[in-house]
């Protein structure tokens, strides 16, 4: 659990803001943090990275004290168990990949988890090459790996994705789901693609000015009340067949496969792997007693 | 949330009636056509519910029912004036688009009714929509 109450001063473009967060995190969640431009996001992974002091306030995390400003406890950066991975990727240019890992290794630190994220992120064909000669996509992936060597419990995202194209920032993706199960983190990313938010997170919190103003499944978050449709349930695509003049989606609804018939536009951008929304009135299912 | 796919009314809600925990939510799409749907919501669960705020009147392909009869005497409520804009057949169902004033909506219907109705492109038809098959999306 990370628990996080914290204030802090401060100058947005808009003038000056006061953050005033209370936020409790359970252990093994996706968090997506969501919000405009400006709203503190970013200050929120800072602060919990220890790369910004919030000033006020106490941060714990399972159990341990991180931040406290009435006790004077300010873990640096380097004691606080957190992978982080920006926007711009920030890879040494003069390291090969495997060397951009092996540099984040922690003295005494079992070098062999560098190979294991050089094989779990794809990288073994591109272990060799310098950072310039990488694609977005690829140099993100070192960056996500990087951020797993010293075996963090929280990854802290700072919308790594927004300078992809849809297919490198699809596939990262399901990169980031993989990983985040994998190592069983808490992970906390900064985002305003709702399709990614639907894709990867099971929690939203959704900032405003510095503060919190809801919080949410995303399906709450994005859908309650926006669509009528009463019979609403999230899925994973697995297939879509083309059958005459439309399509046969099967989806997966908990343990459940459920078959639905689309049209071509809305299969136009659907892949399987995709999460979905289902809905229908609530005037089509019939109930039948079991 | 956009949602780019199905057959999609935009309009303004004219007129609400509610009993209970339902609504029956009048949509106007032009001066020629309008919509309405019912939906387990009332101005009290749903903001969006109120007279004059845009919405969408949103159903499936297949739900759209054709006639060529211009005034049936049938219990749906939605009744909509269309021009048959084009005609893909395949063996079982066939997908019709039509042109409905400035609105483009599409029906998937058998391919037998079809051919009993003889249905070509050009041809006016009416639009039959179900009010239980309409869902509204708020802007």
């Amino acid at each position: 659990m990370i628990r996080m109450n914290v204030e802090k001063s401060l100058r947005a473009a808009s003038g000056p803001m006061l953050l005033d967060l209370d936020i409790q995190i359970g252990q093994g969640q996706f968090i997506a943090l969501y919000g405009e431009s400006g709203a503190g996001k970013t200050s929120v992974l800072r602060m919990l990275a220890g790369l910004l002091s919030p000033g006020k306030g106490k941060i714990e995390v399972h159990g341990k004290v991180w931040y406290d400003s009435e006790h004077k406890v300010n873990l640096r950066p380097q004691q606080r168990k957190i992978g982080f991975v920006f926007q711009d990727y920030a890879l040494f240019p003069h390291l090969n990949v495997r060397k951009n890992l092996e540099f984040a290794l922690q003295k005494k630190q079992d070098p062999q988890i560098v190979n294991e994220l050089i094989a779990v992120t794809g990288l073994t064909n591109l272990q060799n090459e310098l950072p310039d000669t990488l694609s977005g996509g690829q140099k993100q992936r070192v960056a996500l790996a990087r951020a797993l060597v010293q075996k963090p419990d929280i990854l802290l995202l700072d919308e790594p994705l927004s300078a992809l194209d849809t297919r490198n920032r699809s596939k990262l993706q399901d990169h980031l789901l993989m990983v985040h199960k994998k190592y069983e983190l808490t992970t906390i990313m900064v985002t305003h693609d709702i399709g990614e938010i639907h894709k990867l997170a099971n929690q939203v919190i959704h900032l405003e000015h510095g503060k919190v103003i809801n919080t949410g499944a995303p399906l709450e978050m994005f859908s309650k009340n926006k669509l009528s449709g009463k019979f609403q349930f999230t899925g994973e695509v697995l297939s879509i067949e083309k059958q005459e003049v439309i399509y046969l989606v099967n989806v997966l609804i908990n343990h459940d496969i459920v078959r639905i018939i689309a049209q071509h536009d809305e299969i136009e951008h659907l892949k399987p792997g995709d999460k979905v929304i289902v809905a229908s009135k609530a005037f089509n299912p019939i109930l039948i007693k079991i | 949330m956009g949602i780019p796919w199905m057959n999609r009314l935009s309009g303004h809600i004219l007129d609400i009636e509610t009993a209970g925990d339902l609504s029956i939510v009048t949509i106007a799409v032009s001066p020629s056509i309008q919509i309405r749907a019912i939906v387990i919501e009332t101005p009290g669960t749903a903001t969006y519910l109120e007279q004059g705020h845009p919405v969408d009147a949103v159903f499936k392909e297949t739900e759209v029912i054709l006639s060529t009869d211009p005034n049936p005497a049938i219990s749906i409520s939605n009744k909509i004036p269309c021009v048959i804009k084009s005609i893909e057949s395949g063996r079982l169902m066939t997908r019709v688009e039509l042109q409905c004033a400035e609105a483009v909506i599409t029906g998937i219907l058998p391919s037998a009714a079809l051919e009993e109705l003889r249905l070509e492109e050009g041809q006016s038809v009416l639009s039959l929509v179900k009010f239980n098959e309409i869902m509204l999306t708020a802007k």
